[in-house]
């Protein structure tokens, strides 16, 4: 066979993983600030704008990551913009997230009662005022858990970045598999590493999410 | 930017175009069917009496969600063959999709069955109807109702997912995809295009959905007295 | 030969003692309301007589079958014994025919036209026939509750029992459902009824039972207790209500 032990490709893995967080990390950091961005652009109530963002999101929600992944690709380079595997992946991957995220976040800030804007309007207070400081910090609270739960999604969408050509676990796991012949060792090393990575985020959001049924 | 874009370039392939999308289409019809089935299922099995069974399928369901779905894939299509399991790479592109789906269904649908009012398992075992039965006739299309939008989300989320199995030779849309830019070097007037029809598939496919499970669910009849 | 025996029956949860050991004997065409403060396992006691809840210790006979913990039996009991919830639990998704004929169709195996026929005579009877095809939601409380008691009598139960079924319904809308128990009873129906309404249960009650503590603490004919309640503890219910 050949001269990898399974220390030696659960090494090589554990190696790759670090690749698959940072992009990971990447893309959510990216998308939470580009949806962040959405959000108060739809704030303005203008309507071509929230057309534009409605549009934007059921694109990127109604399209493979895969294809936008490959979009982001082959697509800047027309642009004249050079990219690599990591320029594509970490603005396929953010631009993805973002749609997701502001999907998310646009559900929670709606899910403040509307008593709290009339609330907050027979106290005076203006529109962002209300925003600021009634219904953004409620609708954080319910947003934590499904935005936890969504990064779960981010981490196994960089799985896909391993076509484009960059090297994270998934990647690293083809290439193991290449030299090894043991596919099912190694990819059953591979899922296990994103359970490890991804069940917490998953028992965390539940978590989160119990809690807020018991408080309200 | 001098770049022109060349669609035209794409014409000669069409027929290989059509293939894809076919290929696409009964990929998703069968893994809708089957997904929702074995939701279905493992939904029932989530909550009813046998605690072995319930805790069998939530640690699977677990497992299926919290690895990326081309791992599954490349572990069903190569890692499965070396203990015995000979596999086509559609059979294994089908049996990733399903059990994907079939996961995330039975979790969208349990939480339906929970969220329906226990008063109405006590009605139906006072009205002598078996379990299974409460389960089907009353307990079931209650939860549909309730959660058919997530449930349908999640049928277009797996549908999309199918461009992966273009990575494991199954020639549906997004190998066809890859196959013209590499006879054409048309490489982002490819994928613009199948992005394209994926973005109509999705529409489609949640317009679709939503019809069937307004008329098998009542979702209408429902809500109209309120 | 009584309908239903319940001997010392006691029923936990966890750790809290919540029945603790009824005596109770009810016989045919009885009507008998069951009378207490909250808490007192007045819901307990009617949900251990149709098996929705399993005692601990004693025995509950329903109609010559005991009541255990098995499946098939507690089905057997089902068309003995119908019950009626606080909240009617009308199944949302079919209409009020549907409702009806589910039971018959699924667990009696009749047919079709036997099942519609068997539902419009039960809705007839609680006046609701004339509402067939409507859904749940479209109803009034009242009405709702009238659809719950003739889906329990599409079943043909020797008794029904009813854990206040009056309460979460508006003022106005109490009487109709009252009536339909009434008729009920003069039929013949055997009606064990958790009930708020003190003027009901000495109007039409044959007997009354006054739980407190998870004990059977007083009963006898309505008139009797409720003219001359023996225990300070009904004393001082039946002021607090009255
Ligand atoms: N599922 C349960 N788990 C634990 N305790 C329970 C449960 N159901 C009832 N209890 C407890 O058992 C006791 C009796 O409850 P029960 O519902 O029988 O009272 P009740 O007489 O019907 O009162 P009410 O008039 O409020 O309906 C109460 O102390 C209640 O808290
Ligand atoms: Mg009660």
């Amino acid at each position: 066979m050949s001269d990898f032990t399974t220390l030696d490709i659960f090494q090589n893995l554990l190696l790759a993983a670090r690749w698959t967080i940072l992009l990971s990390l990447i893309a959510f950091v990216g998308g939470g600030i580009v949806a962040g961005i959405l959000i108060l652009l739809r704030m303005t109530k203008n309507s071509i704008l929230s057309a534009f963002i409605r549009i934007y999101v059921e694109i990127f929600q109604g399209t493979p990551l895969l294809m936008q992944l490959f979009l982001a690709f082959f697509g800047l380079p027309l642009l004249g913009i050079e990219v690599g595997p990591w320029t594509a992946a970490s603005l396929a991957l953010t631009l993805f997230t973002s749609a997701y995220l502001c999907e998310i976040w646009s559900g929670c800030l709606n899910s403040v009662p509307k008593g709290q804007w009339e609330a907050a309007k027979t106290l005076g207070l203006n529109y962002y005022q209300s925003m600021v400081h009634v219904i953004i910090p409620q609708s954080i609270r319910v947003a934590t858990a499904p935005t936890i739960g969504f990064s779960v999604q981010v981490v196994k969408g960089t799985a896909l970045a391993s076509i484009i050509g960059f090297v994270e676990l998934t990647k690293a796991g083809t290439m193991l598999n290449n030299v090894t012949f043991e596919p099912f060792k190694v990819f059953a090393m591979v899922a296990i590493l994103y359970f490890v990575i991804c069940y917490p985020l998953t028992r965390y959001s539940k978590y989160l999410e119990r809690k807020l049924n018991v408080s309200s | 930017m001098d770049y022109q874009l060349d669609f035209v370039g794409l014409f000669p392939y069409y027929k290989d175009l059509v293939s894809g999308i076919i290929l696409t289409i009964q990929i998703t019809i069968l893994t809708t069917i089957l997904g929702v089935s074995f939701g279905i299922i493992g939904a029932a099995t989530r909550v009813g009496k046998n605690k072995f069974l319930q805790n069998l399928v939530g640690g699977f369901v677990e497992v299926v969600r919290n690895t990326p779905f081309i791992v599954q894939l490349f572990f069903i299509f190569f890692g499965l063959p070396t203990i015995g399991f000979k596999l086509t790479a559609l059979e294994a592109g089908m049996i990733a999709m399903v059990i994907n789906l079939g996961a995330y269904s039975t979790e969208i649908i349990r939480a339906g069955i929970e969220a329906t009012d226990k008063g109405q398992w006590e009605a139906g075992k006072t009205l002598g109807l078996k379990w299974y039965q409460i389960f089907i006739h009353i307990i079931l299309p209650q939860a549909f109702n309730k959660i058919s939008p997530a449930l349908i989300s999640q049928c277009v989320i797996v549908m999309l997912g199918s461009s992966v199995l273009s990575q494991i030779s199954v020639e549906e849309l997004t190998f066809t995809a890859n196959f013209i830019q590499s006879r054409t070097f048309l490489s982002f007037e490819s994928y613009f295009l199948i992005t394209g029809i994926y973005l109509i598939f999705a529409i489609v496919l949640r317009f679709v959905l939503t019809v069937v499970s307004e008329k098998l669910f009542k979702t209408k009849a429902m809500k109209e007295g309120n | 030969m009584s309908l239903v025996s319940i001997e010392n029956v006691h029923k936990y949860y966890g750790e809290k003692h919540v029945l603790k050991g009824i005596d109770l004997k009810i016989k045919k065409g009885e009507v008998v309301s069951i009378i207490g403060r909250s808490g007192s396992g007045k819901s307990t006691l009617l949900r251990c007589i149709n098996g929705l809840e399993n005692h601990q210790k004693g025995n509950i006979v329903v109609s010559n079958l005991e009541v255990t913990t098995n499946d098939i039996q507690l089905r057997r009991l089902s068309k003995e014994c119908g019950m009626i919830f606080q909240g009617f639990n009308l199944y949302p998704h079919k209409t009020t025919g549907q409702n009806v004929m589910l039971s018959p169709k699924l667990v009696l195996g009749k047919k079709d036209k036997e099942c519609r026929e068997l539902a419009l005579e039960c809705l007839k009877k609680v006046g609701m026939d004339k509402m067939f095809d409507q859904y749940p939601n479209s109803l009034s409380g009242g009405q709702k509750q009238r659809v719950a008691i003739a889906r329990s009598l599409a079943m043909s139960p020797k008794i029904l029992l009813c854990d206040e079924i009056t309460s979460a319904l508006d003022p106005e809308l109490v009487g109709e459902v009252l009536k339909v128990l009434e008729d009920l009873a003069k039929e013949g129906m055997t009606l064990v009824l958790v009930t708020h309404e003190m003027n009901f249960a000495k109007d039409i009650g044959d007997r009354v039972v006054f739980m407190h503590d998870g004990k059977v603490w007083e009963t006898g004919p309505s008139d009797e207790v409720f003219a001359n309640p023996q225990t300070p503890e009904l004393q001082n219910f039946l002021s607090s209500v009255l």
